[in-house]
Order: structure tokens, then C-alpha cells, then sequence
């Protein structure tokens, strides 16, 4: 064992955890913008484990970082420096497309508003995803169903996201989220387009999904209302990320 | 096309707008292209329908069918140079052994009815009755081999109330001749071909004005001899249908002068005797002025060249205007070679050598062009400007894990339904359109020419969604992030 790399090492870890609990790993991670003189840096040598069940919220100023580490987290952005690790797979060397792939299978992503295709009913925004994997549509169907009655939205299938309320296309983009089975969910300030009551309401599905489900979940947010349903709090600034 | 046919679906009006738009240059370019079929087949139908692949001009011809003589010496070296071995006796030959060259005669002219004096503009064609370039009778029968007196008329001629054996008077040469039959597809610049045999084509030829050539030939001919004056004189000669002399001047010394019958329209009607003098540069000089009964009677022969002029009154045999043959490529080469003098041309040269012909299909084909240029910019910037406004959306897409193939495919599904939508209807509205037209609009639409059109308009359409698809390819999936908000 004293001849192992540090790769062999890695790859041995990482294994290991994918049957454990830590849904995402950022093992000391940077990110700089731009070169040169402009250069920017984010992020600075940032770690973070979420485990299996865990609901983890990211706070910070404007400004900070948060939709950048969320990005690097959710496999749409690459680091500049450190290890990525989806699931346990380390996604910081793949492609473009394998990383299409990585988020296709291991993540589900809310947003902060205009996240639903337009031209897409309630159903077929998570019928979508099914047909993205390749997935039979009967079973897709009966998956999309049963994900929208949980979330109360059973009534809205064939509904248009133009004719549902702010706090109904939250609930459907969570249901979307989970349509895949994902690892981890990655939401971007779901509630910045909804009052403080709808917002409550959109996280604590959140939570209760996270906890069902024994996934995992991150959440950027601004709201400070919204931190007592999480488990873990993190806060960043200055590119430093630190637990509350 | 899970995408493609659901946004479709769901913003109906703006996509109806632009098939409306599709439609409508769908429309106009099938429209353009049977118009422009149409108008070449009621233009040249007599060239495209020959069986023949080459055609021999003479060298100074410009390509123009028209003003191209020939005599029987080409048509043997024609022959000889194709390996036609029974060459020798060309009087007795065997159709099937070296028909493969045969002499064509064309003759522009204008007829009438025996008895009416409304003239209808024509075109004699000299063939060999029982060669490749007979017409193929649809009524009545085809004209004998030797009969000077009988012609096969195009069925249009039936429009101006002709039927078989009616009476047809020929205006320059004056001679009459009986309709036999009836052929269909044939004309050559727009009026409608007589054909006769070349024992009339013979009697043409010395009953009328000039060796060769006949209205449409006076004006050529002289146009060689470098006068635009002269041409007009043969117009004059051709409308009033009398034999009537020019006095013309050409600058290389060439001269022909006659009488003008001053009143040429009674004349003609009583049998005008007219003559011509003319001389060429050439020296040769050919006058006639023979009067015979009831009959314009005027002879001369007027040419550019001494050579044509000779050969004409050699007697060596009549002077015709081209010489067909099939025969592949190097034949082609190969005749062009040997035989001095001569040009060989493809039939679609010939036809461009029609009057007119050229310039007609030259503009509809610029239409045509434009349209196709204009529907690919059409749908270029349609697609264009809806996929930049839907940026956003892509990332978002990208995001949750489609990759740019899917949403490329679902962009082509797009553009080609809308396409495959617009032509449907397109082509509906031009059979449409097409079935109320008067026939007498030159308009022809055939499986082969649709079905191009078609598959272009969805190549063009494919074409102009390419920036688009780049655009896309380009999207970054980060785009759905919200960045420092
Ligand atoms: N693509 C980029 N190029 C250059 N700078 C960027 C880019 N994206 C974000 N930034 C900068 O990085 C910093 C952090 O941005 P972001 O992660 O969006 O912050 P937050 O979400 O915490 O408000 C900001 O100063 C922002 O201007
Ligand atoms: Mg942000």
C-alpha cells in the first residue's frame, strides 16, 4: 500500500464513497476569471463535502462567488485548480459533452426564475428529461405523474407555465429536478421571484424531497428565513467559503 | 422532434406567419419554373423533341439555325466522317444503315389559308419523310417522300381553324400545299412548324425570292452583308407576302436591287412578277425574274459568300440549313474535324440559337434565382432572430443535459416541417392555378421539375438555418445560471 499513488488512492476513495454517503465532493478548488492583468479569482482553494441527506445552504454578498461554486459544483463550469467529485466520479477533466452526460444523470438543477421551457406543458417539462436519456415514455409518464401529485401539482399536467403562479413553476421545476434520479440537486436562489410565504413553502419541499429520497441538496439563497430548514450552512466571501 | 413539433404547436401564429411567407415563394418559384418550361417548350418544342443529338451548322452561322447553309457535299462528308460506308450512292441508301445524318431545312415564314388572306406565322421544317427527324403523326398521315404538295402541321394550327386537308399558302415562296397530317410539340421560335418534305423544300427554294433563307433568311443573310437597311427591306417582303426586291447596299460592296412593287398587296394577289438583282461581294451575281401563271414568281439568289451562292446553282443539290445526327460525344468531335466549315452543336446549343430563346429563359432563370436566394435569406433571418431570443432557453436545456445534436436535430425538424408545410401547399396553389389558366398562356409543370424545385427549396432552406445552428452550438450551458445577481 505504500507504492500507491496518490491517483490509485483517489480512484480507490472515491469508489468507496460512491456506495457511502458523500453525494459531492470539492476538494480544494479555484476559480479565476479572465487572464492575464484582468484576472479574477472566485474562488480560493474551496472544499466542501454534502453527504446523503444532507440539505446544505450557500449564503453570501452579491458578488461572492455563490453562482460560480454552484456552477463548478453542477458540472457547467470547469476549476481552474482541484477535484470535482459527482457521485464519486471526478468530473474535472471531461468533456463538454461527457460532462452533458455527468449532468443528465447525476444532477437535477432549480434555478431562479424562466427555468421552464415555455412551450412545454407541466408534463412535458419532465417528460423532457425522459426523452433526453432515452428513457421509455410509459415509464417516464408514470414517474412525471406521480413526482407532480407529490408536489401538488396534479391538477396543473396540462398547463402551460405561462398560466401557473411563481410558486407552482418552482414546485414543477423541483419536480423536474428530480425526474432524474439525481445524486445531488443544485438550486440558484429558487425563491428570489417568490414572496416570503411561497418561497417557505417551495424549500421546505425541498427539504422533505432531500429527506425522502436520501439525496443530497445545495441552495444558494439570500433569504435568511429559509436557513432553519437546512441542515449546514456555509458562507463565502472573499473566495474563502467557511460553516456558519 | 420532441421540442420541434411542440413548439410548433404552441406558437402557431408566428410560425404560420413565416410558412405564410414560404408559401408564397414556393408558390411564385413553381409558378416561375412551369412559366419558364412552358414558354421554352412553346418556344423551341421542335428542337427538344428531335431525334437527333448534334446538329452541323455552317461556320458562319453564329449557332443560328437560321442562317446556316449547307449542301449535299457536307452532309456526305458529314456522313463519311461518322463512317457512314454507303455514303457513296446517298441517292438509293438504306434509311437504317445511314440515316444516322440527316439534312434538316428551316424556313421561317408565314401562311395562309387558301382563300383567306389572314396570315399565321410559321416555320418550315425540310425533312426526309421517312427519317429519324419525321414528326410523329398524331392525326392523318405522315407526308409521302416524294409529294411536293403536302405538309404535317403542328396541332396549333388547328386553333386557327385548319383541319386535314385544307389548303395552305406559303407567303414567300407563294407555293400551296395540302395538310395531310397533324403533329404535336412542334414549333420553333414560337410559331408552330410545317413540315415538307425536301421535294417542296426544293420548289420553296426556286419559287421563292432568294436561294435560301425566305423572310426570316433575307434578313439574316443581309444582316451578313453588313446593312441593316437590307433586313428591313425582307421584313417589308415578308409582311406584304409579295415578292418584293430591296434596294440594298452593303458597305463590303454587296448589292441587291429590284423592283418594289408599289402596290404590292393587289400584285400579289394577281401573280407579281418581280425581280431581283443582286450582287454579292463575292462577285456572284444571280437575277431571275421569270413570271409563270398565278404565282409570285421571283428569283434570285442573293449570298455572303460566293461558296453558298455555287453550291446553290451548281445544282450539286438544295442548299438546307443544318444537318442532324445521334451520335455520342467523340462523334461529335470527330465530324467537327473532318468535315471543313462546319460547326457541330448540341441540341441545347441550338436552341440558344433560337430567336429570343436565350434571352426568355436567361430572365425567368434569374427570377428564379432570386427567389431561391431571397427564401434563404427569409428563413435565415427568422430562424436567426428567434434562436437569439431564445438563448436563455438553450442554456437552460443545455443545463439540464441536452446536447447541442439534440437540439440541432430539433431545429432541422423544425425548419424542414415548415418547409416540407410551406411546399405542400405551394404546390397545390400552382396545379391550382395552373388548371384555370387560358391555354393560350405557355405553362408547363412535370413531375421531374416540381420535384427538383422542391428539393432545392429544402436544401436552400437547410442552408439558411445553418447560422442558426451554429448559434446554437455555441450556447453555453452557464447561460442558465444567473450570474451575480
Ligand atoms: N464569466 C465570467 N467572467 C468574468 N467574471 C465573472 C464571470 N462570471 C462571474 N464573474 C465575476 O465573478 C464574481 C462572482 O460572480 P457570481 O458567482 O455570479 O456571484 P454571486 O452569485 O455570488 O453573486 C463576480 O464579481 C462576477 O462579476
Ligand atoms: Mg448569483
Amino acid at each position: 500500500m505504500s507504492t500507491m499513488t496518490k491517483e490509485q488512492d483517489v480512484k480507490f476513495w472515491a469508489r468507496s464513497d460512491s456506495n457511502g454517503d458523500s453525494k459531492l465532493l470539492l476538494d480544494q478548488v479555484s476559480k479565476v476569471y479572465g487572464d492575464g492583468d484582468a484576472e479574477v479569482k472566485v474562488l480560493d482553494r474551496v472544499s466542501l463535502e454534502v453527504k446523503a441527506g444532507e440539505f446544505v445552504a450557500v449564503v453570501g454578498p452579491s458578488g461572492a462567488g455563490k453562482s460560480t461554486f454552484l456552477s463548478i459544483a453542477g458540472a457547467l463550469l470547469s476549476p481552474t485548480r482541484g477535484r470535482v467529485l459527482i457521485g464519486g466520479q471526478d468530473v474535472s477533466k471531461l468533456s463538454g459533452s461527457e460532462l452533458n452526460d455527468v449532468r443528465l444523470a447525476k444532477i437535477g438543477f432549480i434555478f431562479q426564475s424562466a427555468n421552464l421551457i415555455p412551450y412545454l406543458t407541466i408534463r412535458d417539462q419532465l417528460l423532457l428529461i425522459g426523452e433526453l436519456a432515452g428513457k421509455p415514455k410509459a415509464e417516464s409518464k408514470k414517474k412525471a405523474d406521480a413526482l407532480l401529485e407529490r408536489l401538488g401539482l396534479g391538477h396543473r399536467l396540462t398547463r402551460y407555465p405561462e398560466s401557473l403562479s411563481g410558486g407552482e413553476r418552482q414546485r414543477a421545476a423541483i419536480a423536474r429536478a428530480w425526474m432524474n434520479d439525481p445524486e445531488i440537486i443544485l438550486a440558484d436562489e429558487p425563491t428570489a421571484s417568490l414572496d416570503s410565504e411561497r418561497g417557505r413553502d417551495v424549500v421546505q419541499m425541498l427539504a422533505d424531497e432531500v429527506k425522502h429520497r436520501g439525496k443530497a441538496a445545495v441552495m444558494v439563497t439570500h433569504d435568511q428565513r429559509m436557513l432553519d430548514l437546512c441542515d449546514r450552512v456555509v458562507y463565502i466571501e472573499d473566495g474563502q467559503l467557511s460553516e456558519v | 422532434m420532441f421540442l420541434a413539433l411542440r413548439e410548433l404547436k404552441h406558437s402557431k401564429t408566428r410560425y404560420m406567419l413565416i410558412s405564410l411567407i414560404m408559401v408564397l415563394i414556393a408558390w411564385l418559384v413553381l409558378f416561375v419554373s412551369g412559366l419558364a418550361k412552358g414558354l421554352s417548350s412553346d418556344n423551341a418544342s421542335s428542337i427538344q423533341n428531335m431525334n437527333a443529338d448534334y446538329l452541323v451548322l455552317d461556320q458562319n452561322s453564329d449557332h443560328r439555325l437560321s442562317r446556316s447553309a449547307l449542301t449535299g457535299d457536307a452532309l456526305e462528308q458529314v456522313r463519311l466522317a461518322m463512317g457512314a460506308d454507303a455514303a457513296v450512292n446517298s441517292s438509293d441508301r438504306d434509311a437504317s444503315d445511314t440515316a444516322m445524318a440527316e439534312p434538316l431545312g428551316v424556313q421561317m415564314s408565314a401562311v395562309t389559308q387558301a382563300g383567306s388572306l389572314k396570315k399565321i406565322d410559321a416555320t418550315f421544317f425540310a425533312v426526309e419523310a421517312d427519317g429519324m427527324l419525321a414528326p410523329k403523326v398524331t392525326e392523318g398521315r405522315m407526308i409521302g417522300a416524294d409529294a411536293a404538295e403536302e405538309v404535317v402541321a403542328d396541332s396549333s394550327f388547328k386553333a386557327e381553324g385548319l383541319k386535314l386537308g385544307d389548303i395552305i399558302e406559303d407567303q414567300t415562296s407563294g407555293r400551296q400545299f395540302t395538310i395531310v397530317g397533324f403533329s404535336e410539340g412542334q414549333s420553333f421560335s414560337h410559331s408552330p412548324v410545317l413540315h415538307v418534305n425536301f421535294a417542296a423544300w426544293e420548289t420553296m427554294q426556286a419559287s421563292g425570292p432568294r436561294a435560301m433563307g425566305g423572310s426570316g433568311a433575307v434578313g439574316e443573310v443581309s444582316a451578313d452583308g453588313g446593312t441593316g437597311e437590307v433586313s428591313a427591306a425582307g421584313e417589308v417582303s415578308a409582311n406584304e407576302g409579295v415578292s418584293a426586291a430591296a434596294d440594298s447596299s452593303a458597305d463590303g460592296g454587296a448589292t441587291a436591287a429590284g423592283e418594289v412593287s408599289a402596290t404590292g398587296e393587289v400584285s400579289a394577289k394577281e401573280g407579281l412578277s418581280a425581280a431581283a438583282d443582286s450582287s454579292a461581294d463575292g462577285g456572284a451575281t444571280a437575277a431571275g425574274g421569270a413570271s409563270t401563271d398565278g404565282a409570285v414568281s421571283a428569283a434570285g439568289e442573293v449570298s455572303a459568300t460566293g461558296e453558298v451562292n455555287g453550291a446553290g446553282e451548281g445544282g450539286a443539290g438544295v442548299v438546307f440549313n443544318a444537318i442532324a445526327f445521334k451520335g455520342s460525344g467523340s462523334t461529335a468531335a470527330e465530324v467537327g474535324a473532318q468535315v471543313s466549315g462546319v460547326d457541330v452543336i448540341s441540341k441545347a446549343e441550338a436552341l440558344k440559337g433560337i430567336p429570343g430563346y436565350k434571352e426568355e429563359q436567361g430572365s425567368l432563370l434569374m427570377m428564379i434565382a432570386f427567389l431561391f436566394i431571397i427564401a434563404a435569406f427569409v428563413l435565415a433571418v427568422f430562424f436567426y432572430v428567434i434562436t437569439i431570443q431564445k438563448i436563455n432557453q438553450f442554456g437552460v436545456l443545455k443545463a439540464i443535459g441536452a446536447k447541442t445534436g439534440f437540439l440541432a436535430r430539433s431545429l432541422l425538424a423544425q425548419v424542414l416541417s415548415l418547409s416540407v408545410f410551406s411546399l405542400a401547399i405551394g404546390i397545390a396553389l400552382t396545379y391550382g392555378v395552373s388548371a384555370v389558366l387560358p391555354d393560350s398562356m405557355p405553362f408547363e409543370l412535370n413531375f421531374s421539375l416540381v420535384g427538383g424545385s422542391a428539393l432545392l427549396f429544402l436544401v436552400v432552406a437547410v442552408a439558411g438555418s445553418l447560422l442558426s445552428l451554429y448559434r446554437v452550438a455555441k450556447v453555453d450551458a452557464i447561460e442558465a445560471i444567473g450570474r451575480a445577481a
